[in-house]
C-alpha cells in the first residue's frame, strides 16, 4: 500500500528543510531517541504485534476509505519505526513525510490507546517524532508562529499587554448594559477564582468572554482575572512538542495563581489547556498534578448548577447532541459532568455513536486546526466520520465544549452540509440561565 | 516602624458600611503598611474616585485601575480621564497623559514611581514624569532599579510580518534600560532584574529552541543550558540562575554549575547571611526547600512557594502545600495543621515567631507558630511583628468595621 | 538432515543440555528483559508515580477475559482466534501428559494432564489458529501493511514445535524419534526467543497495560478498554 497524498505546501516544513543539512536531522533524532525517549518508547515499540486492533478504531482511517497508511499502527510503522530501521539516518523528504502524518493526520487523540489489547501509547509514539520534528524546526507554518509569540508574551497572538486590559475594560463597560455594577476584577488579590482567557476571546471572540463575566457576575463568584501575562490559558507550543516554551507557559499561569492568591484556576471551555494545565506542562515542571486546582470550564458549571449559584429560566427544545472533546473526557472523565450540564440546558438530547469516552475526535484537535489553511483539507477529509455520526443523530444543535471542537465541527458543517448549530456551554448558559431582578440595570 | 503605633490596641478606623450605603460601589480595598489607613475605589456620582478613611478624593475619574498603597502611606494609581491615561497620587493628577499605562511599580523607598505606557502605537516606561526618549513597537512588564533612577523593559525591536517565522526566530525581543536597547535580540527574554547597586541588569535569553543563556547588560555567558529560569543577583557582579543541563536542574552562579541536580529548581533567593535557598523538585512530586545546594529531608506532595529568611537568616520559612491544605514549613519542619489558604508568614526579629494569615472554609484567622488564634474575621489584613517582637500589628474587618490591632504574642491565642 | 537428527547423540543433548539452556535463556532472558525496563522506566518519571494497582488490576481483567473490552466486541472473529490459539498454546504446552512425563523424569514432580485426544484436538486448534493468523496477515490490507518477514518468522516459530509434536505423536513424515528430536529443537528455540523477539509480548503485556490502565483509570478517569 503506497503513501498517497495531495501535495501540500508548508513553509514552516518545506522551507525550514531547505536551511540546513541533513546532520541537524540525525543529532536532533539522536537527542530525542537516546536523551528524551526511554523505556515507554522501546517498550511500545518492541511490544506491537501488528495485530491491527487499533486500525478501525482511528476516524482518520475510518475517512479514508480504510487507507491502511491512516491507521494508527501504519503511521506508527511510517514514521518512528522507519526512523528506528533507519538507525535515525533518514532524508528531508523522510521528515516531510513524517511531519505531515504526525502534524495532519493525527490528532493524539488517543482512541486507538482504548483499542489496543497492550494498551501501547500510540499518540505518545507520533508526538515522540512531533519533538524530532520541532527541535528540527520542520513544524507547520501556523503552530510554528503562535509558539514563537507563546515564547515571550506566553499569549498566542502577538498581543501586547495592554490590548488585553483594554479590551477586558471594554468588555466590562459593555457588559454593564446587561448586568448592574457587573465587574472583571483585572489582577484582583485573594479572590477565591483566577480565570483564565482563551486568546481568540480576546480579540475574534469577544463575546465568549462576555458571557463568561457574566456568568461569574450572576453566580457572584469572587473572581479575578491576571493584570499581566499569563492570562491567555491557550498552549500552542504543546502542538509543537515545544516542552520548553509549554512549561513556561504553565508556570507563568501557576505563577500569577500564587501571586494573587487565589484559591483556583478555572477556564474556559478548551481541550489542550486543560491538557497542558493538568498534565503535560505540569508534569514537565516535575508537579505530579497541578499545584493548585485547575478547573475545566465544564467542571464549574457542572459545580455552578449542582449548586444552585445559577438557574436556568427556560430549556432549549431543539434536539442537541454532544461532542465529547477528547482531552476533558477520554483524558479526564468528564462526560458525566458534561451530560448532567446539557441535562439541565436542553430537554431533547439526542446522543452520538459511539458516546463519552469512546466517542470520536472533531478531526480538528492536536493541532490539526492549527497547522493553518494549508492543513485544513487535511482535518476536514478525516472529519468524514464525525460528520456522518452528528447527522445520524438529526441533532439541530451540537454542544461542543472545546474551541478546537468547536471551530472544527463548524468547519465540517460547512464542508458537509450538516444543517446543525455549534454551540459553547457558555453561550447557552449566558443565554439560558435567570438574572435575579436586582441585577439589572 | 518604629515610630508607628504600637500602644493603642484597638482602633476602629472606619466603617465600611457606611460606604456601601454611600457609594455605588466599593472595590480594590486596600490597607496602609501601618495599618492606619484603609482605602477602596468608590463610585460616586461624579465618576470614579478613592475613599480613604471615610474621606474621599477631590478628582474623580472615568476608571481607577492597578491602586497601590506606597510603603509611605501615599495611594497611587493609574487613572482614566476624557479617554486618556495618567497617574494619579494622593489626589494630585500627572499633567502627562497616555494611550494607555499599566504596570504600576514603586522602588525601594517609594520615592520613584514608573510605569509602562502607550503613546500613538509605539511602547515605552514613564518614569516619576518622564518618558522613554525612545518608544517601541512593544515593551511588557517594568522592571525598577532599587535606587529608583532606572526602568527597563522587554521590547520588540523587529516588526515582521504576521507568520514570518523565520524573521521571529532570528529573534525580535530585546531588553531597553531607560529606553536604551540592547544590541542583540533574542527569541525570548525574560526574568530581567537589575544589581543591587542599580548598574547592571540580568536576564534570561533564549538563543533557540534547546539554546536558554544569561545575558547581563546585553553581554550573554558563554554557557548554554538546556533550559533556564530567571536570575537573581547574588551582589553586584555575581548572578544565580536555575539552569538545565542533561542532568536535571541545578543552580549556575556565573554559567558555572555549582548545585547539585534536581528535578526542579527555581525562585532561589539570598539569605541575610549570604547563602541562597530555592524550591528544588528532589524528586518528581516532591517538594522543599534546599539550602546552598541541601535540601530539607521533609518534601511536599503539591508544592512550595519562594523561601523567606528570618534577620539574621538562620531561619528560613515557606509556604507548602501537602495533598489539598497549604501550610507553612520553617526550616524544614511543616506545621502540625493545614489550611485552605494561607498568606505570607512573617518571621519575628530573633527567628523565634513565625506569624501568618490563614483561612478556612470563608472565615480569617492568625496562626502563629502553628497554633490558630482564637479570633475570626471577616477579613484580615497579613500582619507584622514589632521591632521588638513582642507585639504584632494588623488590619482587619470585623461586622463592616475596619480595625487596626496590636496585641502581645501571649494575647494571639488567647 | 534426516541422518543428524536420528544420531541417539542428538537425543541426548537436546533432551539435556539444551533443555537446560533453553530453560534458563528462557527464564533469565525474562528476568533481564523486564529488569532492564523496570529500570529504564524510571528514567520516564512519570511511570511510577501514577501506577495503581487497582486500575492495573481493572485493565488486565477487561483485556484477560474474552470480550472484555470495547475492541474485543468489536473484533469478535479475530477476539474468538486469539483466545483460543493462546489458550491451547499455554494449556498444551503446560499440561501435555508428554511434557509432565518428563518433568517427572527429571524432577519427580508431577501435576495434572490433558486427555491425549484434547490435547491433540488443541493442537490442531493451534495450528489452524496460525494458518488463520497467516492468511490474515496476507490478505487484510491494514495488517498487510504492517507486516514484516519477522511476523512471519515468529509465527513459524510458534507453530513448529506445534506442528513437530502433531507428526511425532501420529508418526507422520518421519519416524518418531527423529521427529521427536525436531520437536524438542524446535520447542527450545521457541523458548530462547520468547525474551529476545516479539514473543516478549507475552510478559511485556503485564507491564504496558499496568501503565496504560493506571494513567486511563486512576489519573484520567476514564476507560482503557
Amino acid at each position: 500500500m503506497e503513501f498517497k497524498r495531495k501535495p501540500v505546501t508548508d513553509i514552516g516544513i518545506d522551507e525550514t528543510l531547505k536551511r540546513f543539512d541533513e546532520d541537524k536531522i540525525k543529532r536532533a533524532i539522536d537527542w530525542v531517541l537516546n536523551r528524551e525517549a526511554s523505556a515507554r518508547l522501546k517498550v511500545f515499540v518492541e511490544t506491537c504485534m501488528r495485530c491491527g486492533m487499533c486500525t478501525t478504531s482511528c476516524h482518520h482511517y475510518l475517512s479514508h476509505d480504510q487507507d491502511p497508511t491512516y491507521a494508527p499502527a501504519g503511521k506508527v510503522k511510517q514514521t518512528i519505526w522507519d526512523i528506528l530501521n533507519k538507525k535515525g539516518n533518514v532524508t528531508k523528504e523522510d521528515i516531510k513525510k513524517y511531519a505531515r502524518i504526525v502534524f495532519s493526520e493525527c490528532n493524539l487523540c488517543r482512541r486507538c490507546v482504548q483499542f489496543c489489547p497492550f494498551g501501547i501509547d500510540i499518540a505518545y509514539l507520533l508526538s515522540v517524532v512531533r519533538r524530532i520534528c520541532c527541535l528540527i524546526g520542520a513544524v507547520p507554518q501556523y503552530i510554528q508562529d503562535q509558539a514563537l509569540s507563546h515564547m515571550q508574551t506566553t499569549n498566542m497572538l502577538w498581543f501586547r499587554q495592554d490590548e488585553w486590559l483594554d479590551t477586558v475594560q471594554w468588555l466590562e463597560d459593555e457588559l454593564k448594559a446587561e448586568i448592574k455594577d457587573a465587574k472583571i476584577p483585572v489582577g484582583k488579590k485573594n479572590a477565591e477564582v483566577l480565570y483564565l482567557a482563551h486568546g481568540l476571546e480576546a480579540k475574534y471572540m469577544t463575546g465568549l468572554l462576555t458571557n463568561m463575566a457574566k456568568i461569574m457576575n450572576v453566580a457572584k463568584i469572587d473572581w479575578t482575572v491576571p493584570d499581566t501575562d499569563g492570562w491567555d490559558y491557550t498552549n500552542k507550543a504543546f502542538y509543537a512538542c515545544d516542552f520548553e516554551t509549554m512549561g513556561k507557559i504553565v508556570k507563568t499561569h501557576y505563577e500569577v495563581a500564587f501571586r494573587l492568591n487565589v484559591k483556583k484556576i478555572v477556564m474556559g471551555e478548551c481541550g489542550h489547556a486543560f491538557r497542558t494545565g493538568i498534565y503535560e506542562g505540569v508534569r514537565y515542571l516535575g508537579w505530579k498534578e497541578s499545584p493548585i486546582p485547575y478547573i475545566h470550564g465544564v467542571h464549574f458549571f457542572y459545580e455552578l448548577l449542582k449548586e444552585g449559584r445559577i438557574k436556568i429560566a427556560k430549556k432549549i427544545e431543539e434536539p442537541v447532541t454532544i461532542q465529547d472533546p477528547c482531552n476533558i473526557v477520554r483524558y479526564r472523565g468528564m462526560g458525566k459532568m458534561l451530560r448532567y450540564i446539557v441535562s439541565q440546558l436542553c430537554e431533547n438530547i439526542i446522543e452520538m455513536t459511539p458516546k463519552d469516552d469512546h466517542n470520536y475526535c472533531c478531526s480538528a484537535g492536536g493541532g490539526m486546526i492549527d497547522a493553518g489553511p494549508a492543513w485544513k483539507s487535511a482535518r476536514i477529509e478525516g472529519g468524514k466520520i464525525k460528520a456522518e455520526q452528528i447527522k445520524d443523530t438529526g441533532a439541530k444543535i451540537v454542544i461542543a465544549p472545546c474551541h478546537t471542537c468547536h471551530k472544527g465541527i463548524e468547519d465540517l458543517n460547512e464542508y458537509y452540509k450538516m444543517g446543525v448549530h455549534v454551540k459553547f456551554l457558555t453561550d447557552i448558559i449566558a443565554d439560558l440561565m435567570e438574572i435575579p431582578e436586582e441585577m439589572k440595570p | 516602624m518604629s515610630n508607628w503605633d504600637w500602644d493603642t490596641r484597638e482602633k476602629v478606623i472606619s466603617n465600611l458600611n457606611e460606604w456601601k450605603e454611600k457609594f455605588n460601589s466599593v472595590d480594590e480595598i486596600l490597607v496602609s503598611p501601618d495599618f492606619e489607613k484603609i482605602v477602596a475605589i468608590v463610585t460616586t456620582q461624579e465618576g470614579k474616585t478613592f475613599c480613604i478613611n471615610g474621606e474621599t478624593w477631590k478628582n474623580t475619574f472615568e476608571r481607577l485601575c492597578f491602586p497601590q498603597i506606597t510603603s509611605v502611606g501615599s495611594v497611587i494609581c493609574l487613572a482614566l480621564r476624557n479617554y486618556e491615561w495618567t497617574l494619579a497620587k494622593d489626589d494630585t493628577v500627572m499633567e502627562e497623559t497616555f494611550d494607555y499605562a499599566w504596570n504600576l511599580k514603586t522602588n525601594k523607598d517609594s520615592k520613584s514611581i514608573a510605569f509602562n505606557i502607550k503613546k500613538g502605537d509605539s511602547y515605552g516606561v514613564c518614569l516619576d514624569g518622564k518618558t522613554w526618549d525612545t518608544l517601541f513597537f512593544d515593551a511588557r512588564d517594568l522592571i525598577l532599579s532599587d535606587d529608583g533612577k532606572h526602568t527597563a523593559s522587554y521590547v520588540r525591536v523587529e516588526n515582521p510580518p504576521l507568520l514570518d517565522i523565520f524573521s521571529f526566530k532570528k529573534g525580535v525581543w530585546t531588553v531597553a534600560v531607560d529606553g536604551n536597547r540592547w544590541d542583540k535580540s533574542f527569541i525570548s527574554i525574560y526574568g530581567a532584574c537589575f544589581s543591587p547597586d542599580s548598574k547592571k541588569i540580568a536576564a534570561s535569553a533564549r538563543l533557540s529552541q534547546q539554546e536558554f543563556t544569561v545575558t547581563i547588560d546585553g553581554k550573554t555567558w558563554d554557557e548554554i543550558f538546556l533550559n533556564v529560569w530567571e536570575p537573581i543577583f547574588l551582589d553586584n557582579d555575581n548572578v544565580a540562575v536555575p539552569v538545565k543541563t542533561e542532568k536535571g536542574w541545578t543552580l549556575a552562579i556565573n554559567g558555572k554549575v555549582s548545585w547539585p541536580y534536581f528535578t526542579q529548581l527555581w525562585h532561589q533567593r539570598l539569605s541575610p547571611d549570604g547563602r541562597i535557598a530555592a524550591v528544588v523538585a528532589t524528586e518528581f512530586g516532591k517538594w522543599t526547600v534546599a539550602l546552598d545546594g541541601n535540601p530539607w529531608k521533609k518534601t511536599f506532595s503539591h508544592c512550595v512557594l519562594p523561601p523567606f529568611f528570618s534577620v539574621d537568616g538562620k531561619k528560613i520559612c515557606a509556604v507548602i502545600k501537602e495533598g489539598n491544605t497549604w501550610s507553612v514549613a520553617i526550616n524544614g519542619k511543616p506545621w502540625e495543621r493545614g489550611f485552605d489558604r494561607i498568606w505570607s508568614p512573617q518571621l519575628s526579629p530573633d527567628g523565634n515567631y513565625c506569624i501568618a494569615k490563614a483561612e478556612k472554609e470563608g472565615t480569617y484567622f492568625l496562626v502563629l507558630n502553628g497554633q490558630i488564634g482564637k479570633e475570626t474575621f471577616d477579613m484580615l489584613w497579613e500582619p507584622k511583628f514589632s521591632p521588638e517582637g513582642d507585639k504584632i500589628l494588623f488590619g482587619c474587618i470585623k461586622n463592616g468595621k475596619y480595625i487596626r490591632k496590636v496585641l502581645s504574642l501571649s494575647e494571639v491565642l488567647k | 538432515m534426516e541422518q543428524f537428527f536420528k544420531d541417539p547423540s542428538i537425543y541426548t543433548f537436546v533432551r539435556g543440555p539444551l533443555l537446560w539452556l533453553a530453560f534458563l535463556v528462557f527464564f533469565l532472558g525474562i528476568f533481564y528483559r523486564i529488569a532492564t525496563t523496570l529500570r529504564e522506566a524510571k528514567k520516564e518519571k512519570i511511570v511510577y508515580p501514577y501506577l495503581s494497582l487497582r486500575y492495573t488490576l481493572r485493565s488486565l481483567f477487561r483485556w484477560l477475559i474474552p470480550y472484555g473490552s470495547i475492541s474485543m466486541r468489536r473484533h469478535p472473529w479475530f477476539t474468538a482466534i486469539t483466545f483460543l490459539f493462546h489458550i491451547c498454546l499455554i494449556a498444551v504446552s503446560l499440561f501435555l501428559v508428554a511434557h509432565v512425563e518428563l518433568w517427572y523424569e527429571s524432577w519427580e514432580i508431577r501435576w495434572w494432564t490433558l486427555p491425549v485426544s484434547l490435547a491433540d484436538g488443541m493442537t490442531l486448534i493451534v495450528i489452524f489458529c496460525i494458518i488463520l493468523l497467516i492468511l490474515r496477515r496476507l490478505f487484510q490490507s491494514d495488517i498487510r501493511f504492517l507486516t514484516s518477514s519477522s511476523d512471519y518468522l515468529v509465527l513459524t516459530l510458534v507453530a513448529l514445535p506445534f506442528i513437530t509434536g502433531f507428526f511425532a505423536h501420529h508418526e507422520l513424515v518421519l519416524e518418531y524419534k527423529t521427529m521427536l528430536t525436531i520437536h524438542m529443537l524446535s520447542g527450545e528455540i521457541m523458548l530462547m526467543a520468547i525474551p529476545f523477539t516479539k514473543l516478549s509480548h507475552m510478559f511485556m503485556f503485564f507491564l504496558t497495560r499496568a501503565h496504560t490502565g493506571s494513567e486511563f483509570g486512576a489519573v484520567r478517569h476514564s476507560r482503557d478498554f
